[in-house]
């Protein structure tokens, strides 16, 4: 149960990451809009970092933890020590994104914060002790 | 193949097949059309009068987005100076905290025919100033740079008629429904967000040939 509940949070991870690249990557998207919003999240100066786009870095995350999921969970090669990093590391860069749209952007992006839901799910997951161990 | 080992592949090419129809089937035109002529008269403008292609835009100086839109914009202008118009007005965003003071700062400078440099100047220094509780000294710096009297400078600052220009603009942003920056008018189209020179020339020379009478 909680391998596959695994693969639907990354799967959905990797897909409103992609979905905010896409969007960051289109001109016509790129704009300052009232209230804030994904676009003023996206064209701020912080939506990159080292020239690489923030939701690139999403991707790139999710893909990891997937192929962890399916290392971990699937195959058993590894015990969940890999993934419990993986997931400590991406949910401390989460928090950190929190803390540049609060303020330093002054904006939220609702599928930016979709994310972070996502990656706490994943985390609370990945630490949680199953009952039965075997299974 | 296990059931899980299913699952796991089952889902992941799902979502496979969920991101190749969205890069296939989505639309990447941001243009809309508005009803109703848009007020070309009045606004700052660059360009002639007689220009065929009107652009006006609706920009906050404090805008990554109208930051990084300008440089293309202002090109585009300058490789058409005979045949295309810029109106600028005034679109301070709400969430932004020095956007209506960035307005105040260009249009006092108007009044001494500096809007243009010092619109430049605002979008270039943007990070100088963005965050500042009291831009002023840093909007007089930009005016001593531009060789203005300061002290009319600071009076039309805080003009409240100055002032009634930029939520004047701004009111006839809302008024077209305009909810982002930078937005573009062209004729009755809108487009939204900015774009390279060269595609600003694409779209120029699409709507001069639109514009000729077909024989």
């Amino acid at each position: 149960m909680k391998s596959r509940l695994l693969v639907i949070l990354a799967v959905a991870g990797i897909l409103v990451s992609g979905y905010l690249f896409w969007k960051g990557a289109d001109p016509a998207s790129v704009t300052c809009s009232i209230g804030g919003g994904c676009e003023t999240v996206l064209s701020s100066p912080y939506a990159k970092m080292f020239g690489f786009p923030v939701a690139g870095l999403g991707i790139i995350w999710y893909v990891v933890a997937l192929t962890l999921v399916w290392l971990v969970y699937f195959r058993r090669v590894w015990a969940e020590l890999p993934i419990q990093i993986w997931a400590a590391f991406g949910l401390a860069f989460s928090f950190y994104l929190l803390y540049l749209e609060k303020y330093k952007i002054g904006a939220y992006c609702t599928w930016c914060l979709v994310s972070l839901g996502l990656v706490i799910l994943i985390t609370v997951l990945v630490f949680a002790k199953t009952r039965q161990n075997a299974k | 193949m296990s059931g899980d080992s299913k699952f796991f592949l089952g889902v992941v090419l799902a979502a496979v097949l969920v991101i190749g129809g969205f890069v296939t089937f989505s639309g990447k035109d941001s243009s809309e059309v508005t009803l109703g002529t848009i007020d070309s008269s009045s606004g700052h403008k660059i360009g002639p009068d007689s220009a065929a292609v009107k652009i006006v835009e609706f920009g906050d100086f404090q805008c990554p987005a109208c930051a990084s839109a300008a440089e293309g914009f202002a090109k585009a202008q300058a490789n058409n100076a005979d045949s295309v118009q810029i109106i600028f007005r005034h679109f301070p965003l709400p969430n932004h905290q020095n956007g209506m003071n960035s307005s105040l700062a260009a249009e006092a400078a108007g009044k001494q025919n500096k809007f243009w440099p010092m619109l430049d100047l605002l979008y270039i220094n943007q990070r100088q100033w963005e965050n500042l509780d009291n831009p002023l000294g840093t909007f007089e710096n930009y005016a001593k740079e531009l060789g203005m009297d300061l002290d009319q400078f600071k009076k039309d600052y805080s003009n409240p008629e100055v002032k009634k220009v930029v939520e004047d603009d701004r009111d006839y942003g809302l008024s077209l429904k305009v909810d982002s920056t930078p937005t573009f008018y062209i004729n009755q189209t809108k487009y939204t967000g900015g774009r390279t020179a060269e595609a600003w020339q694409a779209l120029i020379n699409s709507i001069k040939a639109a514009a000729v009478p077909a024989n």
